[in-house]
């Protein structure tokens, strides 16, 4: 197989090797939670795992138990209501963790976000056979990030009544991919290549009526992720676009070109729709904040 | 017979890439270089109207759409006699004229090939300006079925909907970078959600000519080999491009959807604008019940963002003409 999996990891990791000094420096901060106030318009809830009996893998409840534990006192959802603290939603939105009986839960116009138990065993399984430790452990951290804001999106795009063209889901992984960008390399690193490791690895044949699904597939999703990436740090994830090992690089030539174009027109948006709902100030705080504690992130 | 065009890519042939990639180093050699003055050289070339004296619709005239045609090279006088007859430019100019633009969009009908090595119209930000290629006129003839189909797709339905489809596609390219549309989604989906939202708001012969037309054409793409490979090419060809587009992966990485993505948005913002003149979609079978069942709601996503960044610069009152207006002649509906 001329793109094994194993090769493109390989590949994947090459922007970390180009950008290894600010990763070193990264890995010696000083982890402190930020100390923004949550956005009282956000409401998290961890609801304790459902037992179902027609699931396919009969130890799922446990392993949902043990995610629920985990997230109680790691307390994900509760940074992520510090993050958002500079956005001033004109109503609350609810973010869960909760049993959907599949990987994810629509979001429904007023109704609460929800990131299910099935992903994040998913991430979990998925991250579980990855051998590189500092691969396994940006997929993990990589995959929950962009799951928690491309769920988020869908809300954000309701609450404020933000036109969306093109098809709703890339939308919601353009910006996810977008936020991402906009943190320091060490987090936008891990994110973004999290997220796409997982994708390439997770992703399966496509055929027929399966194009029928308003969600894109995992190949086209990590290409989107890689194209933002590029588009808005050339430097940072410029790895991609050269030959490695007499294999044609990660993105492709004719795609990249269109890379810087793609990030501008995501950022042009951002700018226009969500921008005048978030504060400046608090914007910076955001920016500054030490994201992610010791050892989550990818060196 | 494979085609060429930026609109499309043409599958494990892979000509469309490079298209682009022809078209941008094209017009930045050729169009961006001379913009400043594109437009008074191209009025300098175009041709004399030699056709059928044009009756314009009253109440619709917007300078804001000036048309040219530039000489046909001889593989492209029927192309051209044939457009000029139909008086397509002309036409299409009216049929935007309730847009007002910052700056005037050209509509001009040209030889595509071998300059653009393009055969499907295309806008050219360059020169704002949206590109007939002659070639299109063979292409959709060659493409059109010469029976209907099982879904009830007849060859007029295929040639006003590939060339309705286009035209409007371009136009939405057009329009987002004119208008400075804000475009979170990806654009090459957007400017089909403006092709197939345009021609919802006109009568149920027009919609489901154009909706039709233009799902059968990515359908026929689809069956044509359009969609990403699913098995690694055993001898990957040379050219890099083409290698990409026959790899299981790297095919996903075009800007495009795939020939059946897009086939599915189109059926489904036909049948969520309007159930019950598409609901043949969902009982034949054509659109699976899964994706029919959130196309009202993907419709009026469409409906608030069209609202909101393109109606303010719509004029209501001729945008109300150019509905009343018939614009494709009997033999040209379904």
């Amino acid at each position: 197989m001329r793109h094994s999996n194993t090769a493109r990891r390989r590949s994947l990791c090459i922007a970390l090797a180009l950008g290894l000094w600010p990763a070193l420096a990264a890995g010696t901060a000083i982890a402190q939670a930020p100390t923004l106030a949550p956005n009282p318009q956000i409401q998290v809830e961890y609801i304790q795992p459902k037992h179902n009996s027609a699931a396919a893998d009969p130890n799922q409840y446990n392993d949902f138990t043990t995610i629920y534990a985990w997230l109680r006192v790691r307390q994900p959802l509760e940074e992520i209501q510090k993050f958002l603290a500079p956005l001033r939603l004109p109503r609350p939105i609810k973010l869960q963790v909760d049993t959907c009986g599949a990987e994810r839960r629509a979001y429904v116009s007023g109704g609460p976000v929800t990131v299910c138990y099935e992903l994040i065993d998913k991430i979990e399984k998925t991250a579980s056979g990855i051998t590189d430790g500092d691969t396994k452990q940006m997929v993990i951290v990589g995959t929950f990030t962009e799951v928690v804001l491309h769920e988020l999106a869908y809300a954000i795009f309701d609450v404020l009544q933000v036109p969306v063209w093109g098809r709703e889901d890339d939308a919601a992984d353009r910006l996810t991919a977008f936020v991402m960008m906009q943190f320091p390399e060490n987090v936008a690193r891990t994110t973004i290549i999290g997220a796409a490791e997982f994708f390439l690895v997770s992703r399966k044949t496509w055929t027929g009526a399966a194009f029928a699904n308003t969600r894109s597939p995992d190949a086209q999703r990590f290409y989107n992720f890689l194209c933002i990436a590029y588009g808005g740090d050339s430097l940072d994830f410029g790895g991609w676009t050269e030959a490695q090992n007499g294999q044609d690089p990660l993105l492709p030539d004719f795609r990249a070109k269109q890379c810087a174009r793609e990030y501008g027109q995501v950022r042009d948006a951002f700018s226009m729709r969500i921008m005048p709902y978030v504060d400046p100030d608090l914007l910076l705080q955001v920016k500054a904040a030490q994201w992610f504690r010791q050892g989550e992130l990818g060196r | 017979m494979r085609m060429k065009w930026n609109l499309v890519r043409e599958g494990r042939s892979g000509g469309a890439a490079m298209n682009l990639v022809r078209l941008a180093a094209a017009l930045t050699l050729v169009l961006g270089v001379v913009a400043a003055t594109a437009t008074r050289a191209l009025a300098d070339d175009c041709l004399a109207d030699p056709g059928p004296k044009y009756r314009p619709v009253p109440g619709l005239q917007n300078s804001g759409f000036p048309v040219c045609y530039l000489a046909p090279n001889d593989a492209n006088k029927p192309a051209y006699t044939a457009l000029q007859a139909r008086h397509i430019l002309e036409a299409y100019s009216q049929f935007l004229s309730p847009l007002h633009l910052t700056h005037p969009l050209v509509l001009v009908a040209l030889n595509c090939q071998p300059n653009f090595n393009s055969d499907s119209p295309f806008y050219s930000p360059a020169d704002r300006a949206l590109h007939f290629c002659y070639e299109w006129y063979r292409d959709v003839l060659g493409a059109a079925p010469t029976a209907t189909t099982p879904e009830g797709v007849t060859r007029e339905n295929v040639i006003t909907g590939m060339w309705a489809g286009t035209l409007l596609h371009e136009t939405g390219h057009a329009l987002f970078d004119m208008l400075d549309v804000p475009v979170f989604g990806r654009e090459e989906d957007a400017a089909d959600e403006v092709a197939a939202f345009i021609a919802l708001q006109f009568n149920k012969d027009i919609q489901r000519t154009i909706i039709k037309g233009f799902a059968y054409f990515w359908q026929m793409e689809a069956k044509l080999g359009a969609d990403p490979p699913t098995a690694n090419d055993p001898n990957p060809p040379k050219d890099a491009i083409q290698r990409c587009l026959n790899d299981p992966l790297c095919a996903y990485s075009d800007e495009h959807g795939t020939a059946s993505q897009r086939l599915y948005n189109t059926l489904c913002l036909g049948y969520g604008g309007d159930p019950d003149t598409f609901k043949d979609f969902v009982q034949k079978g054509w659109l699976p019940k899964t994706r029919a069942d959130d196309c009202a709601r993907e419709y009026q996503q469409l409906k608030l963002a069209f609202s909101k960044t393109i109606m303010p610069f719509v004029d209501l009152d001729m945008m109300k003409k150019v509905q009343a207006t018939q614009w494709l002649q009997p033999q040209e509906l379904q």
